[in-house]
């Protein structure tokens, strides 16, 4: 048990698959992302006492063929997961960065809902990682088309695993070590999704 | 111009423990905080710079690795140089053992006690009765939790079923509002809303507290959207940033429609906070638990981290400090065999004030001591080593076992020997002539408990096959401690004093005898003339009285001539000093001789750029006179077919800075027995001699400060040599005649 414990902290990086990416709908403006996560050795966190935090970072790419691809800005979305043991249940939150939305909560009494519910955003609006993006009824197909084809989102996703003694000792850990040992947060890294092989 | 490298090696070599130590603690803080900073804490943007912290590892590992290894060698180093025996090793080892011992025994002990205790420490959090405590705080958080859900759960059907019966009886929606609202404060809900079967709030009250106590209650959940599908009755927990909060949602029939009402009670604020205590503890708690072996194993790394650190810097501290010991230990041995070497020109550079400088300052000190009386010890030898070598007095040491230590210039030329070398370390009777054993013996026998020292007059043939008088002087040698070392011999040859001596005994002898001789001689001349006057002229006795007064006065002629010749060996020259060219004067004399004697060959032969000289010519011209007319008269005899010859040398000596004669025949020689001898008054080879010719030219050359003596010609024949210092005071005493012979 323990030793699977340490080998969570040092390989939750290999547990990472690579987040999968999909439309909402037909109509092509929103994605729907997913990520992985290991759940046996979640469910050990989380019912531990620490809070998973899953980050996405997501970011709109242009593909040129002569030059350097160009990047938007990085989005983020910052979703936590925690077990309360006086309710006994799983409480979920997420938050995207930099929009006008509130911080939503959700209780599920099963930890597979919460964490699907974790590693997934259901609607992420494409207009939101790029303010270029032909959204809307007045969008031109064939703009939107162009768009679709040259573009693609570069998507990465970071699971940690936090509470005041696992920082502790990570930074405990990093510091005597002199760097050696980091039991930081482990991330899929970065991912290219073309938009136009979306399903 | 030295090179950056060399001159920091050089700061750093100089650089004082502070220095060294300010800059390590100021390394490892600069260290750290790079290392913290590297560090992605929680911040938006998750960057793990991996370059950065590969290079920050590799240069941490490395230093590590850099610091044990130079512990290690330096260790070994140690170890190795106590196996070669390397002065000042032995202290270092033991100092740097000391240290070790010092910081190693505790460190390991408290060590094991640390690591001991924090294990236990450590699993006494989890022991039974904290885990207990913990288990049943969160159970009754657990049943109280409950059982406000259950009140709020059963509250919500009340009034569900309340106001589904009461919507029979009451007509208008604000009737119902109303009724709801007595309802939700009956029951002691926060807020109530009825929600339409597409999630739409179709009424919702709530207390108005809520506004006051500025916390809001939640929105829908989203999941409540669609209640087509609710069923049964739920509660739920839900928290704002300020408030918790318990909704219970039961589905109900609203004015002919599926609704569900949705009702919100606000958990005390105690309440709330209890409950939050006890998710943190049990939170803390079970963390606690999860890391409980990584913790224990952090912290006992830690423990053992520092004291590997204790341990290396008390070894790193022990060699320092031995080596600031040791160092100038070092060189303080170096600087005594350097010293004891001869060498006072060596320096050890002092470091520090304390005892270990003070001790290298009177290192260096002693040594400029001893460099500045070496050099006046050296001083004091040159002066005294010139003295005795220039002293015309021998002077010998001997240790008890009479072998010769030392002897000078002047006692080795008596005894004709070429170097002190030859004869230091031999025994004295090995170095005497058999003929002054005897004495020697004696004098030495002599010294007693009373007499430290004892003299006599000994005489011996010496240098040039010549007799010496030398007086004698023997004494003790003592050590500072006046303990006895052995003996010092001093030689005065006194030759020339007892020639001079015996010369002017001769004379005074000579002045009466010539005195008292003469005074009979003119009466018996006169006599002897009177009786030829008054009876020469008889002619019986006549011819008798004719011959017998002849013979009278030729004889008392004869004998007033040597009467004479007594008189001038006996009266001192009235000198009439000038300047000659004594050359010339010799040449002068040759011809002369030349002409008398044609059947010798006579030679003159001289440097062409000599110094005139200030002499008596008289007395000079006499010398030579005597030596040439000896030298005609050895060659008088018949030599065969062998040519005759008489030969002059004159040529100038820079080293005594006397001209010197040589005045050589091919005749006869003088026998050796002779040769000691003939320059004393009344030796004489020839029939008719005085014997006072040579004593006279010998006389004469002792006046003008010279050298007179004779050596065999060769291949047959008598050489004589004059030497006649040039530039001499003929007005004072003589001067010490150097140990004679050859110049």
């Amino acid at each position: 048990m323990l030793v699977l414990l340490h080998a969570f902290f040092i390989s939750l990086a290999l547990a990472q698959g690579a987040p999968v990416v999909h439309w909402v709908d037909e109509s092509k403006e929103s994605v729907v992302v997913r990520g992985e996560v290991e759940t046996d050795l979640v469910e050990t966190c989380v019912n531990s006492g620490l809070r998973v935090e899953y980050r996405f970072l997501l970011r709109l790419c242009r593909h040129h063929s002569n030059w350097f691809d160009s990047c938007e800005s990085v989005q983020k979305q910052l979703h936590h997961v925690a077990y309360d043991p006086v309710t006994r249940s799983f409480q979920l939150s997420t938050d995207r960065l930099r929009d006008d939305q509130p911080q939503t909560r959700l209780t599920f009494e099963k930890l597979s809902s919460a964490l699907t519910a974790l590693v997934r955003i259901p609607d992420l609006p494409l207009l939101f990682l790029s303010g270029n993006f032909p959204a809307g009824s007045d969008a031109n197909a064939e703009q939107k088309e162009r768009f679709l084809r040259n573009h693609y989102i570069d998507v990465r996703t970071i699971a940690t695993c936090q509470g005041e003694y696992s920082e502790t000792l990570t930074q405990v850990s990093y510091l005597l070590t002199l760097g050696l040992v980091d039991l930081g947060g482990k991330d899929s890294g970065w991912e290219d999704v073309p938009l136009s092989s979306l399903e | 111009m030295v090179s950056r490298r060399k001159r920091f090696a050089l700061w750093w070599s100089r650089a004082g423990i502070s220095v060294r130590l300010t800059l390590f603690v100021v390394c490892t803080v600069l260290l750290g905080v790079l290392v913290y900073l590297q560090r992605p804490l929680n911040d938006d943007t998750y960057l793990v710079s991996n370059v950065a912290v590969f290079a920050l590892v590799n240069i941490n590992v490395a230093i590590l690795v850099i610091l044990i290894f130079l512990v290690g060698r330096n260790v070994v180093k140690l170890f190795f140089d106590r196996r070669r025996g390397m002065l000042g090793s032995r202290l270092r080892l033991r100092l740097v053992g000391a240290f070790v011992g010092l910081t190693l025994i505790p460190s390991v002990v408290l060590v094991f006690l640390a690591s001991g205790l924090l294990s236990r420490a450590i699993d006494g959090w989890f022991s039974s009765p904290a885990e207990s405590s913990v288990d049943g705080a969160l159970e009754v958080a657990r049943i109280h939790f409950r059982n406000v859900e259950d009140r709020v759960l059963e509250s919500t059907k009340q009034v569900a079923l309340n106001i589904q019966a009461k919507q029979l009886t009451l007509g208008t929606p604000e009737e119902l509002k109303q009724y709801l609202e007595s309802e939700r404060e009956r029951v002691g809900l926060y807020g109530i809303l009825v929600l339409g079967n597409d999630g739409v709030v179709k009424m919702s009250l709530q207390n108005a507290a809520a506004e006051i106590e500025n916390f809001s209650i939640p929105p829908v959940p989203k999941n409540l959207s669609d209640l087509s599908h609710l069923k049964n009755s739920k509660v739920f927990f839900e928290e704002t940033e300020t408030s918790q909060f318990i909704r219970a949602v039961v589905p109900v029939v609203f004015l002919s429609e599926p609704a569900a009402l949705l009702s919100t009670h606000r958990i005390e604020p105690e309440l709330a906070h209890a409950l939050t205590l006890v998710r943190q503890s049990f939170k803390e708690y079970e963390q606690l638990k999860l890391f409980k072996h990584p913790l224990k194993s952090v912290y006992i790394l830690t423990l053992y981290m520092f004291t590997g650190l204790i341990i290396f810097g008390a070894i790193w501290i022990g060699m320092y400090i031995a080596r600031e010991l040791t160092g100038p230990i070092q060189r303080l041995a170096e600087g005594t065999r350097e010293v004891a070497r001869g060498n006072y020109d060596f320096h050890i550079r002092k470091v520090g004030d304390d005892e270990i400088g003070g001790l290298i300052e009177s290192f260096n000190q002693m040594t400029r001591d001893l460099k500045s009386t070496s050099f006046q010890s050296e001083q004091r030898k040159i002066h005294l080593e010139t003295i005795m070598a220039h002293l015309a007095v021998g002077v010998m040491t001997l240790d008890r076992t009479l072998t010769i230590r030392s002897m000078n210039q002047a006692s080795l030329g008596l005894f004709q020997v070429e170097t002190e070398r030859a004869v230091v370390g031999r025994n004295l009777f090995d170095l005497l002539p058999e003929e002054l054993q005897p004495a020697f013996s004696q004098l030495i026998d002599s010294l007693g408990e009373e007499s430290s020292t004892a003299e006599q007059e000994v005489r011996f043939v010496g240098k040039n096959e010549q007799e010496h008088d030398v007086l004698v002087t023997v004494g003790t040698l003592l050590d500072p401690r006046n303990e006895w070392t052995g003996y010092i011999v001093l030689l005065d040859d006194i030759t020339a004093l007892s020639q001079a001596q015996r010369m002017s005994a001769w004379r005074e002898a000579a002045k009466r005898i010539a005195h008292e001789i003469k005074n009979p001689l003119t009466p018996i001349r006169l006599v002897a003339q009177r009786l030829r006057k008054n009876l020469g002229d008889n002619t019986e006795v006549g011819p008798t009285i004719r011959d017998a007064s002849d013979t009278i006065v030729e004889n008392v002629d004869s004998i007033k001539r040597l009467a004479d010749e007594f008189s001038k060996f006996a009266r001192m020259p009235q000198s009439e000093l000038q300047e000659t060219d004594l050359p010339r004067l010799v040449s002068d004399l040759i011809a002369d001789f030349s002409g008398q004697h044609p059947e010798i060959q006579f030679h003159c032969i001289s440097d062409s750029d000599l110094p005139k000289i200030v002499l008596d010519r008289e007395q000079i011209r006499r010398l030579f006179i005597n030596l040439i007319d000896n030298a005609v008269d050895a060659l008088s005899s018949s030599m065969g077919s062998i040519e005759k010859h008489v030969e002059v040398r004159i040529h100038f000596d820079h080293r005594s800075n006397s001209i010197r004669v040589e005045l050589s025949d091919n005749g006869p020689g003088i026998p050796e027995k002779e040769k000691s001898r003939i320059f004393q008054p009344y030796v004489t080879t020839k029939e008719k001699g005085t014997g006072l010719g040579l004593a006279i030219a010998a006389s004469a050359v002792h006046d003008h400060h010279g050298n007179l003596y004779v050596q065999d010609n060769f291949p047959r024949g008598a050489k004589f040599i004059i030497e006649l210092p040039v530039g001499a005071d003929l007005q004072t005493k003589r001067r010490l005649v150097r140990g004679g012979g050859e110049a």
